[in-house]
């Protein structure tokens, strides 16, 4: 607890109590870290906002020149997170992206 | 930063691309998520802003981060020390703790009421739930909604104890999935209001006449200023300093509105709280206030005249601009706030709430043109097509009778997600309506728990509450 400075002693005194909740966390689980997609294959996951279909080509390409072989699964694939289905979309998204064989997703867009 | 969350749970590394703006925010979602190494790309400033070459220089330079990211080991974050329910976490003065809280963030900037255990104690006798019960876990910070932590801040927004009932319902509905509280902090930066109906509206002196939307009674004032101090200590919408609530510009918290029951009864018509689904108890509904309309003054002894004008001022005056949310988000809903004195003509012709929402549905256009270009200037949608959509069948398939932009579209997405809610001066002829945000904040309703001995509390002589 931390108490006052010692200011006025005719003012009264409260003791007061945190507002916010406890955080809760989920333990988690996570994919193996990737450094060469040679032969890998790259989802994509979108919410269909800020250009993210007209980035996805360059990026796509930019990755092929690092590493040839590696080949892409389409956003188009996963359906866009940025709708009242954003629940199913990550309901499916594990077999899909299993049966589609993805090493690694990129997504977007944040902003 | 959950869609990153998704893909890793599903064994797939991942790394998501976020603009500057929010990169802060993104990190404490990812803490919350409990991944706080979630890889990031950052697109340097505002990509809805950028010409082609700039925005090409930037994709690229997108490339060697997704490298690093996919090649980084996230590791777990840790749990923070926090107090637990009934710690003492500060004494002194009302001006000391007034800048204690100020300065830990967990005040909305206007002088609270200290929230001791006596105060807490109050609030908790107008509820039969245990202190620990948890409602929910709230994101943005993945914190727990507790009977006890409604209490706190009930008494801090300077509620009174017999208002908990009323606290518990709108957490509840906030806490529920459909409303989707994760969308809160995004850059339109609406701002939820809350919708009381049932007996509790007399009983606990709430404002349903002139000036239901104003400052000023303690019922409605305090409960709508609750649930922004709410979002900002549990849910963790903060603006700066803190990093998780983006919106632009952003708006105040509303007052929460009351129906005017008798008005409704007379008239024949449904409550919202009957409207949806919820019957003629004390019910409470929460929606997301993306904007809200000018007034609508409308005049006549015939109904048309004002279905027209809330055509005209609400439908293409205002949610125009945003109604290409309805088809990206499969959900909008809207209030139209009506008083009694505009609600008496309609009634009268035999309409009922239902039929004004058809009205609305029926009778707003727009071109394709516009809404698609609307979508674009929000986010740089880009993939924001009609036509496209319809051949997914994600939206009906009047919505690409043709490839014109020219072409017609409904301004509203569905009738029955219009609601009515009878308020405000019962002379006056001004309406308003509240735009939602999409899927973001969908009307969501609760009904209200009392505690059995309700009655025999309300008898207890009237203390003041602060």
């Amino acid at each position: 607890m931390v108490k006052r400075d010692g200011k006025s002693d005719r003012e009264p005194l409260f003791e007061v109590v945190w507002p916010l909740g406890r955080t809760f966390l989920e333990a988690p689980i996570s994919g193996a870290p990737i450094s060469d997609l040679k032969g890998k294959v790259v989802g994509a996951l979108s919410n269909h906002l800020f250009q993210f279909d007209q980035m996805l080509p360059v990026i796509n390409k930019g990755l092929e020149e690092r590493f040839p072989g590696v080949s892409f699964v389409d956003h188009k694939v996963f359906g866009s997170f940025h709708t009242s289905r954003e629940v199913q979309v990550f309901a499916n998204l594990p077999q899909l992206l299993r049966s589609h064989g993805c090493n690694a997703v990129i997504i977007g867009v944040g902003g | 930063m959950r869609a990153s969350a998704a893909a890793e749970k599903s064994g797939c590394r991942a790394v998501g691309i976020i603009s500057t703006a929010f990169m802060k925010q993104s990190r404490v979602i990812a803490r919350a998520l409990g991944m706080p190494d979630l890889a990031v790309a950052e697109y340097p400033g505002n990509v809805s802003l950028d010409d082609e070459e700039t925005f090409l220089r930037k994709v690229e330079g997108l490339v060697p981060q997704i490298v690093q990211g996919l090649s980084s080991p996230n590791l777990p974050g840790e749990r923070p020390e926090e107090p637990r329910l009934r710690d003492v976490v500060y004494e002194g003065t009302l001006d000391e703790v007034q800048e204690f809280y100020h300065s830990r963030q967990w005040t909305d900037g206007l002088p609270i009421v200290p929230p001791t255990a006596e105060r807490i104690e109050r609030f908790l006798e107008f509820t039969d739930r245990s202190p620990e019960e948890r409602i929910g876990i709230l994101p943005p910070e993945r914190r727990e909604a507790t009977v006890w932590n409604v209490a706190v801040n009930g008494v801090m927004a300077g509620c009174r104890p017999e208002y908990m009932p009323i606290l518990l319902g709108i957490v509840e509905a906030i806490a529920d999935p459909a409303y989707r509280l994760e969308d809160a902090g995004s850059t339109s930066g609406g701002e939820p209001v809350v919708v009381l109906n049932g007996p509790l509206i007399k009983e606990l002196d709430f404002n349903y006449g002139q000036g239901v939307a104003r400052v000023g009674r303690r019922a409605n004032t305090s409960v709508g200023r609750f649930l922004r101090l709410y979002m900002r200590n549990v849910a963790g919408f903060r603006i700066p300093p803190g990093e998780t609530d983006k919106a632009c510009i952003g708006a105040g918290f509303n007052v929460a509105l009351a129906e005017n029951e008798e008005a409704v009864t007379a008239l024949g018509w449904k409550s919202f709280a009957a409207e949806q689904g919820l019957g003629n108890g004390n019910v409470v509904s929460v929606m997301n206030v993306r904007s809200v309309s000018p007034p609508i003054y409308s005049a006549g002894t015939a109904a048309a005249n004002h279905l027209r004008k809330f055509t005209d001022v609400w439908g293409k005056g205002t949610w125009l601009w945003s109604a290409y949310q309805g088809p990206r988000s499969l959900k909008m809903n809207g209030i139209l706030a009506m008083p009694p004195i505009v609600a008496k003509v309609i009634a009268g012709e035999g309409l009922t709430k239902r039929d004004v929402g058809r009205y609305l549905y029926d009778n707003a256009w727009m071109t394709a043109g516009v809404m698609e270009q609307s979508a674009r200037d929000d986010g740089g949608n880009t993939g924001f097509d009609l036509c496209a959509f319809v051949e997914q069948g994600l939206i009906p398939s009047e919505y690409c009778r043709s490839h014109d932009p020219d072409r017609l579209v409904r301004i509203f997405w569905k009738p029955e997600e219009l609601g009515i809610v009878v308020t405000g001066d019962p002379l006056r002829n001004l309406s308003r309506g509240y735009m939602g945000g999409g899927k973001s904040g969908a009307t969501t309703s609760k009904e209200i728990r009392l505690p059995h001995k309700w009655h025999q509390l309300r008898q207890k002589p009237d203390l003041p509450a602060q």
